[in-house]
């Protein structure tokens, strides 16, 4: 890796571990002063960052299996997100070991909804609750490891035939995502509020790790696209192609957004609408319409324009605001779980994304400068012939 | 800048086009089989049935009008029966027409060139489909326009909150702009048939649809600023038809249609059915015409890659619907699924998971993906799958409802399924008459293909 490239991600790293050390260490007296505030932010911004992890598996396997010319570019940074998720193991545990604290169905059922949460008690348990953690968390480091071990020793010997095994194990790769990020996303989200459901809640997950990790993407792709050799390389054409994803996922947050919004308030029925209820209070309508018009409208509006895409500048801002209100928007589907009806806030909303955010990137920017940050020798991406 | 200047595919499937054809061979060889009169016996044959069967729809439309809905088996709770099963399935259908036509152009695609002309057809016959069916439901067709808004001497509006009146919305606009869509990309092509007509009704006749296209170069950039815009346009009505078609069942409260997961789901099993009709007719009609060479096998490969992806979602869609039946802790959401499973219809269920779940799992190998007679067979399998579905989904979730006593079985009658049958004949028959005057595939966009391959093999050399 060229040094230019190398010592920017650096700088990167230093920001990022002052923000874990001091994050961490504001978390600490979160713990002990405000017990409550510290789990619910927590879980957020686990989640969040999670999700940057989890969406670059899921964008790497679409890579593999549809070739794009856009996934070249990102290809290194989902690989070294990918290599997080053993940091992610580490930062689950302190969801695990609260998780009495957290989720209100693992202690004992009262209030006007028990005999619906005991009926689903095969499967909120707390042992299976327990094994299917582990099994997510080994599936996914067993299908990291695969996608990003062969990647890199392509690298070194060049073997065109690896892009065949990568292909062939990304399809049924992705249908294994799917259904695990849904599986995870009803256990570690969806039943803190026990006796609600939504089929469309695993979908939601994933368009929003789709979003996060795209956005994410860019952000850093327009920060090194001025070093070599990503400078001779990253046309246009290339933030053209990502933006156009991030569009379209933007577009698809807010179709599935919308359609379970109004299936629930068509229905309108005692087991789902407080969902709703307890998103529409004091302060959370605000929140409600703050997403719907800037995690929807304005970034739609703006985005529909190719200019928008091809300008590495604008297509960045774009993708830092999609970057924060991606975490908006959890915040409005988890925190209101925890405090219903009103919006609560608490120094540590603000601090706790910094905290896990600054471990995270810290250990990516390591993994992310390690290896080049192009693919070597994938036959359908010759570097030479790009850089003419 | 294209695709190809980057990214080199690494698979063996050829290219997208024979290598032999020039500009003037693939125009002569595509406007032949509507100029060049000589039509294989299968055609006839086709021609034949399909018209017997419109002879069916027009005979059931006729004893319907006069007799009412009462001729066919729905009852009370099943109010719905074969006409919105069906009205689903033929809307569906139609929704490979629009994705092949306008996101996979957004997209720039090359392999839809081959194939898109013939598929935007497929969805316009479709929706002329489709409609008939809720307006003959009405019970009193001739008072379709009452679904409609309009200001009227007794004040009265139709009711905006019930998706029932989205569709009307959703569906007229789709059908209009897929016709929009359809025809101006058929005007080129037209005006080309009108140059290669050699009898002089068939000059008389291109060259008042072809509007006097002359191909100079102002025809051609506001051709291709328009084409775009309505690619743009047609887009969001891939997702939108269809989630307005399941908003439908969504919006009620009754368990097996009031599902969050409904809109997407529809729109990929839509997708899904699509691509199964598209190679349903493409394979046999490249086989009649000899087209092998222009929808190659890489089409084919394609094409079913497309519907197994889709049909993947659609069997997430089962799942998570059998998942959350349960998750609910819902009694009755818990009893409709069981009895979807196990109840009288339960043989139709797993038909279903038989013919949308198991079966395309064999499009994960190559060998069936590229041989069209295995294609052909599942895609038909496809088609009975999706049909099958719309049937257990509205069937099954209203005939035991939350009342025991209500609860009723449902059989179709000999006039539910004549109209169903009429109308597969009503579409055939429109297929038949499309191939026979009109370019199946669009001339100047495969010619457009043959200028890039070349120009991309100069550059190589």
């Amino acid at each position: 890796m060229s040094a230019g490239i190398q010592n920017a991600i650096y700088r990167i790293r230093k920001i990022a571990l002052a923000a874990a050390v001091l994050g961490t260490a504001a978390a600490l007296v979160g713990f002990f002063s405000a017990r409550e505030d510290f789990y619910r932010t927590y879980l957020i911004s686990f989640l969040f960052w999670w999700g940057i992890s989890l969406g670059s598996l899921a964008l790497i396997m679409i890579h593999h299996v549809a070739a794009g010319r856009w996934g070249f570019a990102v290809r290194r940074i989902c690989e070294a997100a990918i290599r997080t998720l053993p940091v992610m193991i580490v930062l689950f545990l302190p969801i695990y070991l609260s998780r009495y604290n957290i989720y209100g169905w693992l202690g004992h059922s009262e209030g006007p909804h028990h005999e619906v949460v005991d009926a689903k008690r095969l499967y909120l348990n707390d042992g299976f609750f327990t094994v299917r953690a582990i099994g997510y968390f080994v599936i996914w480091l067993l299908m990291g490891r695969f996608l990003v071990g062969r990647s890199y020793r392509q690298d070194e010997n060049g073997d065109p035939s690896i892009n065949r095994g990568l292909a062939r194990l990304s399809a049924p790769g992705l249908i294994v995502y799917m259904l695990t990020v849904t599986f995870a996303s009803v256990d570690w989200a969806m039943s803190l509020e026990p006796e609600w459901f939504s089929s469309m809640y695993g979908i939601l997950f994933v368009a929003g790790q789709a979003l996060s990790v795209l956005a994410f993407s860019i952000i850093l792709l327009t920060r090194l696209r001025r070093e070599e050799p990503l400078a001779g390389i990253l046309k246009p054409v290339y933030f053209h192609d990502l933006g156009n994803l991030m569009f379209a996922f933007t577009v698809f947050w807010a179709y599935i957004t919308f359609s379970q919004y109004i299936i629930i308030w068509a229905g309108n029925l005692p087991e789902e609408i407080p969902w709703f209820m307890n998103r529409s209070g004091r302060g959370l309508v605000g929140v409600a319409v703050f997403l719907t018009v800037f995690h929807f409208a304005v970034p739609f509006l703006i985005m529909l324009s190719r200019l928008s895409k091809q300008r590495a500048h604008i297509i960045r801002v774009m993708a830092i605001w999609m970057f924060a209100v991606r975490f908006v928007d959890l915040y409005w589907i988890i925190s209101p779980a925890f405090n219903p009806k009103s919006l609560h806030l608490h120094w540590l909303d603000f601090v706790m994304p910094f905290a896990v955010g600054g471990i995270w990137m810290t250990v990516f920017c390591t993994l992310l400068a390690k290896r080049p940050i192009l693919p070597q020798h994938d036959p359908r991406f010759p570097l030479r012939q790009q850089e003419k | 800048m294209s695709e190809h200047e980057n990214i080199k595919p690494v698979d063996d499937l050829g290219p997208l086009i024979g290598p032999d054809y020039t500009y003037s061979s693939v125009g002569d060889k595509v406007s032949s089989i509507a100029l060049g009169g000589r039509h294989p016996l299968p055609w006839f044959v086709v021609l034949g049935f399909a018209g017997l069967l419109v002879g069916l729809l027009f005979f059931s439309i006729t004893f319907l009008i006069a007799k009412g809905v009462g001729l066919w088996g729905i009852n009370i709770p099943v109010g719905w029966g074969l006409a919105i099963i069906n009205f689903v399935w033929w809307i569906g259908i139609g929704h490979a027409g629009t994705l092949i036509s306008a996101i996979l152009f957004l997209f720039k695609q090359d392999w839809r060139t081959s194939i898109n002309r013939f598929a935007e057809a497929m969805t316009l016959f479709a929706v002329a489909c489709a409609g008939m069916f809720p307006l003959l439901h009405l019970g009193r067709p001739w008072l379709f326009y009452w679904i409609m808004p309009y200001p009227n001497t007794m004040k009265m509006w139709p009711q905006f909150r019930s998706p029932l009146v989205w569709d009307v919305f959703a569906i007229s606009t789709y059908a209009l702009v897929s016709l929009m869509f359809w025809y101006t990309g058929l005007v080129p092509d037209l005006a080309s048939m009108r140059d290669k007509a050699t009898r002089k009704v068939q000059k008389i006749a291109y060259g008042i649809f072809a509007m006097g296209w002359r191909g100079s170069a102002r025809h051609w950039h506001r051709y291709e600023i328009a084409y775009l815009l309505l690619a743009g346009l047609s887009t969001p009505l891939v997702l939108s038809v269809h989630s307005i078609v399941s908003l439908d069942f969504a919006v009620s409260v009754l368990p097996g249609w009031h599902a969050t997961i409904f809109p997407p789901y529809f729109v990929a099993g839509a997708i899904f059915s699509g691509f199964g009709m598209v190679c349903t007719l493409m394979i046999p009609i490249r086989k009649l015409y000899g087209l092998e060479d222009i929808i190659t096998t890489r089409h084919l490969n394609t094409m079913a890659k497309i519907m197994l992806a889709t049909g993947l979602m659609v069997v997430y869609g089962y799942s998570m619907e059998a998942f959350f039946a349960f998750y609910s802790g819902n009694g009755f959401e818990r009893f409709m699924m069981h009895n979807r499973m196990t109840g009288p219809y339960g043989f139709f269920y797993w038909m279903l998971i038989f013919c949308n779940g198991l079966s395309i799992q064999l499009l994960w190998f190559r060998k069936v993906r590229t041989t069209p007679l295995m294609l052909w067979i599942l895609s038909i399998v496809v088609n009975i799958g999706m049909w099958l579905e719309r049937f257990v989904i509205v069937v099954t979730s209203l005939h035991r409802d939350f009342l025991p006593s209500s609860w009723d079985i449902y059989v179709p009658t000999f006039w539910d399924w004549a109209l169903y049958v009429g109308t597969i004949g009503f579409f055939l028959f429109n297929i038949v008459i499309f191939v026979r005057w009109l370019p199946i595939i669009s001339i100047f966009e495969v010619k457009e293909l043959i200028h890039k391959n070349k120009h991309a093999r100069r550059s190589h050399e």
